[in-house]
């Protein structure tokens, strides 16, 4: 009876994994049914790492399973290679942006912290990835349905422009939330009146400087940019049935030239060379 | 690193400066009004130089490195010169101009509100440098569309420092009658006017890859005559 209770360490220290990894999961929950709690939560910088390390396991997570669903129509190898570059697209396409976003947050009157920056931006990507993954079973049917590399590609970037879309979304509702705590009239403790510095402008006038919602659409452009600029470099992820294996693919070209002739080989109007 | 040094990290002048310009990004409206009322100026034009100097060089020694290392040092020294040094040229006429639109800054007061346009700026520019990064590694044959990136980059740059100065003026401006916007429109010329020629001569800053490194491109003129020329060589006369 005493033998059955007892677990060995290396079963204790798997359960103690599991438990961490699937409180890690319960942040996604947390973003995608209370976001309004969540990004109030980063307003007040509330458990900042631990959402952080929580965030980057699931993103990962999700990004590998799906990498390793668009590899496996390949290759095993080519399923591992995937499982591996894909969080690093997504994840380093953030961390490219980062800086920039960090700046124009901090010029378009928010007063948040460089953690919070990091949150935001996870958070969005956390929702791209656990979109993708709810892509995934639509994926596998056409996987097992048609033979099309084209098709297949083009519709992997579909799911992903919509779920990148997506997730910005939610980092553009979060920053709302986190400008909330402006404090910025304050002077010696003391708010600016009216006749201290000649015109005091109004927050809203500095929020119109050059367009908060322009400003912000410019930073998701260069996201676009950055993630297809980097998501070629670290080509392929579906990879050519009739290539062998690779893990960089070195023919020229580039992302937008390929949509346009993957397009044509679908709809026929452009034979691949 | 303990965390004692994390949480009081050195009080090094390059660290006081950073913390200004944190204060500069964070709190514009109060930094701008302690700039009208004089509070701490010298300490803040030390500080915006020290990391506009910074924050440039590091992006020229960025945009140098995809020619060679030489050419490398060469922007890091030529691209803060560029901007600063106008800022020196410029001074004494941005002075007297905002004399006579009748701002009555003081002589450090204006000069100041150009060194923060000059630091928003830089600041921006070093937040692009890990998407150059990025296309210098993934992008062959970059010359002529990194030339354009940059170009996007730094016009973009400008226009946001521009905006800041022109939200500054607005704001220390004693009375709201006074022309606000022909001041910067004369400042903008006066300075763009300097900065282009400078930088003209300055050249090259990313150096053509097919070239040796040189210092400086040896070219007649100024900026101004070579871009007739060209015109008139596109136009055909």
């Amino acid at each position: 009876m005493r033998t059955y209770m007892t677990k060995s360490r290396i079963q204790n220290q798997l359960e103690q994994l599991t438990d961490s990894f699937l409180q890690d999961f319960g942040v996604v929950e947390t973003i995608l049914r209370t976001p309004q709690q969540f990004f109030a939560e980063l307003r007040d910088g509330i458990e900042l790492p631990n959402k952080i390390i929580a965030m980057l396991v699931s993103s990962v997570t999700f990004f590998m399973v799906y990498g390793a669903i668009l590899g496996s129509t390949h290759s095993p190898l080519q399923a591992i290679s995937s499982a591996i570059k894909l969080p690093i697209v997504f994840l380093g396409a953030s961390l490219i942006c980062l800086p920039t976003l960090y700046v124009f947050s901090l010029l378009l009157g928010s007063n948040e912290r460089l953690g919070q920056t990091i949150s935001l931006i996870l958070m969005g990507v956390t929702v791209t990835g656990v979109l993708l993954l709810s892509f995934a079973p639509i994926t596998f049917l056409f996987m097992l349905t048609t033979s099309g590399y084209a098709f297949f590609k083009l519709l992997n970037v579909a799911f992903m422009m919509i779920a990148a879309y997506i997730g910005m979304s939610f980092l553009r509702k979060g920053r709302r939330v986190l400008e909330a705590n402006n404090v910025e009239f304050e002077v010696d403790g003391e708010m600016l009146d009216e006749g201290a510095a000649g015109q005091v402008p109004t927050k809203a006038s500095k929020h119109a400087l050059f367009g908060q919602h322009l400003m912000f659409r410019g930073w998701l452009l260069l996201y676009f940019f950055v993630g297809t600029q980097l998501s070629w470099a670290m080509r392929p992820f579906v990879g050519h049935p009739a290539f062998p294996f690779r893990v960089f693919s070195d023919v020229g070209g580039n992302f937008y030239s390929d949509i346009i002739r993957s397009l044509g080989e679908v709809f026929g109007f452009w034979m691949m060379p | 690193m303990t965390q004692s040094t994390l949480l009081y990290p050195p009080q090094t002048v390059i660290w006081q400066a950073l913390m200004v310009v944190d204060d500069l990004l964070r709190y514009p409206y109060r930094f701008v009004h302690e700039l009208a009322h004089g509070i701490n100026l010298p300490q803040k034009i030390q500080a915006m130089v020290i990391c506009s100097l910074l924050f440039l060089a590091s992006y020229g020694a960025l945009l140098g490195s995809t020619h060679s290392g030489a050419q490398m040092v060469s922007t890091a020294i030529k691209t803060p010169l560029l901007f600063l040094v106008t800022l020196l040229i410029c001074a004494p006429t941005l002075y007297i101009i905002n004399l006579l639109f009748g701002f009555n800054l003081t002589f450090s007061q204006s000069v100041s509100l150009v060194l923060m346009d000059i630091t928003i700026t830089a600041t921006l520019l070093l937040s692009f440098a890990p998407v150059t990064l990025l296309f210098v590694l993934t992008v062959p044959e970059t010359y002529a569309s990194f030339v354009f990136l940059n170009f996007i980059f730094y016009s973009f740059a400008s226009a946001i420092g521009g905006g800041f100065l022109y939200q500054a003026v607005k704001q220390i401006a004693t009375s709201p009658k006074l022309p606000t916007k022909p001041l910067l429109f004369v400042w903008f010329i006066v300075y763009g006017f300097v900065g282009t020629q400078l930088a003209w001569r300055l050249r090259p800053f990313i150096g053509h890859p097919n070239e040796p490194f040189v210092l400086f491109r040896h070219l007649e003129g100024d900026v101004y005559t070579s871009i007739f020329e060209l015109f008139r060589y596109m136009v055909g006369l």
